[in-house]
């Protein structure tokens, strides 16, 4: 018998340890509030940036 | 002159090229009070746009979260991966859910290595894009979302 690497579902790519967390749902209001200290801090709304790729802005 | 630490840090490689819209990266977002920590792994996100600093150069990314909790209660218009193989192809291990409405718990972040940092098997954040007919779905359903976070 040999020890095995934890792999891909159907290949033999092994995943990091990483992949295995749980990844908890963040409350809305801790978002918003985020959203808001970065907008501040990099001026983020303001139409300064200049798009790249925005399927939004279509 | 003495430059503030923002401009003498050592840029990862990675962090001149903007994701391409529509890729998986792992990267950290917000999380449970009482403090305003930060994960300490960071978790798959899905880039819905990119935009760039005329001045400093600085590339953003808005990024929806994506969670292993709740599936079964996602909205209709959240993006939910638990097929195995597909999984695979997008190196997740765990099914996960991606949280695109409301559109307003996206969130706009520079793409550097204080918001975006590799899983340990790879040297940059991005790990997968999305397949093209997903794309399509992923596009349609944000651009008539009311309430994201703009550039």
């Amino acid at each position: 018998m040999t020890l095995r690497k934890p792999v891909g579902h159907n290949n033999n790519r092994p995943f990091p340890p990483e992949a295995d967390e749980d990844f908890a749902i963040v409350e809305e209001q801790k978002i918003v509030a985020w959203q808001q200290k970065l907008a501040e801090k990099y001026g983020l709304g303001t139409g300064k940036l200049v798009l790249i790729d925005d399927p939004a802005a279509v | 002159m003495t430059r503030p630490p923002s401009e003498c840090r050592i840029k990862a490689p990675w962090e001149s090229t903007a994701p391409r819209t529509y890729s998986i990266v792992t990267g950290f977002f917000p999380e449970t009070a009482p403090r305003d920590t930060w994960a300490t792994n960071p978790r798959p996100l899905l880039v819905l746009g990119t935009a760039r600093h005329p001045d400093t150069g600085l590339i953003f990314c808005r990024v929806a979260y994506g969670t292993t909790q709740h599936l079964q209660r996602a909205h209709a218009d959240d993006l939910v991966i638990g097929n195995m193989s597909l999984l695979d192809q997008l190196r997740l291990k765990r099914p996960t859910r991606f949280v695109l409405n409301p559109g307003r718990q996206m969130v706009i972040m520079p793409w550097t290595a204080e918001y975006f940092r590799p899983w340990s098997d790879s040297t940059t954040p991005i790990r997968s894009i999305l397949p093209e007919d997903m794309q399509r779905h992923v596009g349609a359903t944000i651009a008539r979302l009311p309430d994201l976070p703009r550039f």
